[in-house]
């Protein structure tokens, strides 16, 4: 029976800017379990970043603002907590590593250093016992030679190093959550992989749950166990791996599969018309009708519910209503 | 089919001073002797990781930069050696499309001066003449007539760099180098634009050479492959050969870690150990070795290894090949 470690409810964040309001996350359901790796996919502007920034209570306010819907973590709603708490849990309880290691490195301090605050303001030690668990750390992650890469600078090392460090720093206080934001988009197709095998790695040793945000499906398949395709600030489909890949049920993830190339199939891809709707001003009903081939009148008027069609497996999408 | 390009032992090396005395002055060495040859009608797939040079070559090719030694030929020009009024006339026969389409476009002209820009410099076309050759180039990319008064920040990615494919083909080009043309737009408009080059390579057979990082946009869209790295091609072979029957240690290791996004075919992974070297301090004999998990002979760190013919077409550049009889 799978344990649920996080559930977001119908989770709205706006953007209040100067050409309108952007409704960036339009009442989201998403659901992670114990143990799990789950991936968040969808194209620019979907909103998955600002779903991992909307868990961590780390939107830019302004312009930015949750303005409805429940975070469940571990039981307590995390909307409802002061930002005193926010901090005993961001870096500690669930961890968060983002794209460009470089621009999330602190320039002027050492690597060594930004990894034991981590340990320091979380938990209680001294410096010493901080710098021998960044040493494990970093042994953990496979950096070479751990001790001496205490007291490098991170413009001493290259992006996959900095990436490991990332991963270091944000799983020092065992989390039981790690938010990676496209981790290794940033990085080299050997070097994403060798960063890959080692969360996959690390996964497996630590039973940390994973939160992986990515618009390559090829690192989904890698991946994950789970997946949750997000359009337009909405999750429309969330089903397992296998059924994800195999027996997609949304129009938009169906064009989303038929759109990319995959490996050894010659032949047309497939086009999903038109572009992505204004956020700021979306359609009333499903915002994905516009570019649907299978819409109906409904379409228009209403948003889908979230519907369980079969075991591990939820679409919204009126096709799927009974 | 008759060749189209051709490089022969292309070098490229960018002096860097390191100290500030310029007592010691060192080079990134981003390219260093290429040899290939387009045929035409083909579309070449360019593929590499960071750093590895397939930029440099793609702006050697159009005469952006000069390489340090080695020749280009275009059509059996020495293009380096062409003077002033040939080369204008050689630019023509070919068109560059690059990965930006929000810095490729000059954002203060409107799309009209964008593609007419090309027309006006090379042909006599004027008036109704030039107006009817842009409305249709605009048609063969899918855009309509009343995107010739608007510019370029009112157009999304993807239908900025059908405007860039655009202005390449005004001047009916016969050679496209397409730079990365789909690396920075999402995956729903990559593939509107993919399909679009392979349909227009049909109908103007057009002869591409595509760089990319992204090895499964180019397994779909090429029919041979060079991989390179750190500055030389290591492997050339058809996309079947170099996707499924890989030689060289760095192509095997490249093709088994790409992600693909199809749960049936998963491939075992060759992790590769380190990082890049830095093309200013190249490894000596093969630039691979440091990282290979095949080279154990001597001779991987004394010798260079040269591209060879293994037969049909695919060449190898490394002392462990065998040449198959």
């Amino acid at each position: 029976m799978k344990e649920m470690l996080l559930e977001i409810k119908e989770l709205e964040t706006h953007f209040f800017t100067y050409e309108g309001v952007v409704k960036a996350l339009n009442k989201l359901d998403l659901t992670i379990y114990k143990g799990e790796t789950l991936g968040l996919v969808g194209e620019t502007g979907c909103g998955k970043s600002v779903t991992a920034l909307s868990i961590l209570r780390l939107v830019p306010a302004p312009p930015g603002k949750i303005v409805g819907g429940k975070v469940f973590f571990e039981g307590e709603n995390l909307l409802e907590k002061g930002e005193k708490e926010m901090r005993k849990i961001r870096g500690s309880k669930i961890s968060m590593i983002f794209q460009n290691p470089t621009s999330s490195l602190n320039p002027v301090f050492t690597v060594g250093n930004q990894v034991t605050i981590v340990t320091r303001t979380h938990q209680k030690g001294s410096k010493r016992e901080a710098q021998k668990k960044a040493t494990e750390m970093f042994e953990l992650v496979r950096l070479p030679d751990p001790e001496r890469t205490l007291w490098k600078y991170p413009h001493e090392l290259s992006g996959g190093m900095q990436q490991r460090i990332m991963i270091a720093m944000a799983l020092s206080c065992e989390p039981s959550l790690l938010i990676a934001d496209e981790p290794t988009t940033a990085l080299d197709v050997t070097i994403q992989a060798q960063v890959l095998n080692l969360i996959k790695r690390l996964k497996e040793e630590t039973k940390t749950s994973i939160l992986l945000i990515t618009h390559n499906l090829g690192i989904v398949a890698k991946m994950c166990d789970r997946v949750v395709v997000m359009y337009a600030g909405e999750a429309v489909e969330e089903a397992s791996l296998n059924k994800i890949f195999e027996a997609p049920k949304h129009p938009y993830t169906m064009g989303l599969l038929g759109a990319i190339p995959k490996l050894n199939q010659k032949g047309k891809l497939e086009v999903i018309k038109g572009s992505v709707c204004s956020l700021i001003d979306p359609p009333q009903g499903c915002r994905f009708y516009p570019r649907c081939s299978s819409f109906t009148e409904i379409c228009q008027k209403e948003k889908p519910a979230r519907v369980k069609i079969e075991e591990d497996h939820f679409v919204s999408c009126h096709l799927y209503n009974f | 089919m008759s060749v189209v390009l051709k490089l022969t032992n292309v070098r490229k090396y960018f002096p860097t001073t390191k100290s500030f005395s310029q007592r010691k002055k060192e080079y990134v060495k981003a390219v260093e002797d290429v040899s290939f040859i387009i045929r035409e009608g083909e579309t070449v797939g360019l593929v590499g990781e960071s750093g590895c040079g397939k930029t440099t070559v793609g702006r050697i090719i159009l005469r952006l930069i000069a390489p340090t030694a080695g020749q280009v030929f275009f059509r059996d020009q020495d293009l380096f050696a062409l003077r002033k009024e040939e080369l204008r006339k050689t630019r023509k026969k070919m068109g560059v499309v690059f990965q930006d389409p929000y810095s490729s476009l000059n954002p203060r002209m409107s799309i009209q001066e964008i593609v007419a820009e090309p027309l006006k410099i090379h042909t006599n076309l004027k008036g109704l003449e030039l107006q009817e050759r842009m409305v249709e180039l605009l048609k063969q990319v899918g855009l309509k007539e009343d995107c010739l008064r608007r510019y370029p920040h009112e157009f999304s990615g993807g239908q900025r760099q059908r405007i860039a494919i655009a202005r390449a083909l005004a001047l009916n080009p016969a050679f496209l180098v397409l730079d990365e043309p789909t690396s920075a737009l999402d995956v729903s408009v990559q593939a509107q634009v993919l399909n679009l080059i392979i349909e227009l390579q049909k109908e103007l057979n057009l002869t591409y050479l595509f760089i990319s990082h992204d090895l499964i946009v180019v397994e779909y869209i090429a029919d041979r492959i060079m991989v390179m790295y750190l500055g030389r091609l290591v492997e050339i072979g058809s996309t079947d050969k170099i996707f499924n029957h890989p030689i060289h240690p760095y192509t095997k290791a490249l093709t088994s870690v790409i992600p693909i996004p199809d749960i049936c075919q998963q491939r075992k992974e060759i992790f590769l150990e380190g990082d890049v070297p830095s093309p200013v301090n190249v490894p000596s004999g093969c630039s691979f070795h440091t990282r290979c998990p095949e080279a154990k002979e001597e001779v991987c760190k004394r010798e260079i290894p040269i591209l060879k013919d293994l037969g049909q077409e695919h060449w190898v550049a490394c002392h462990l090949a065998k040449v198959e009889s």
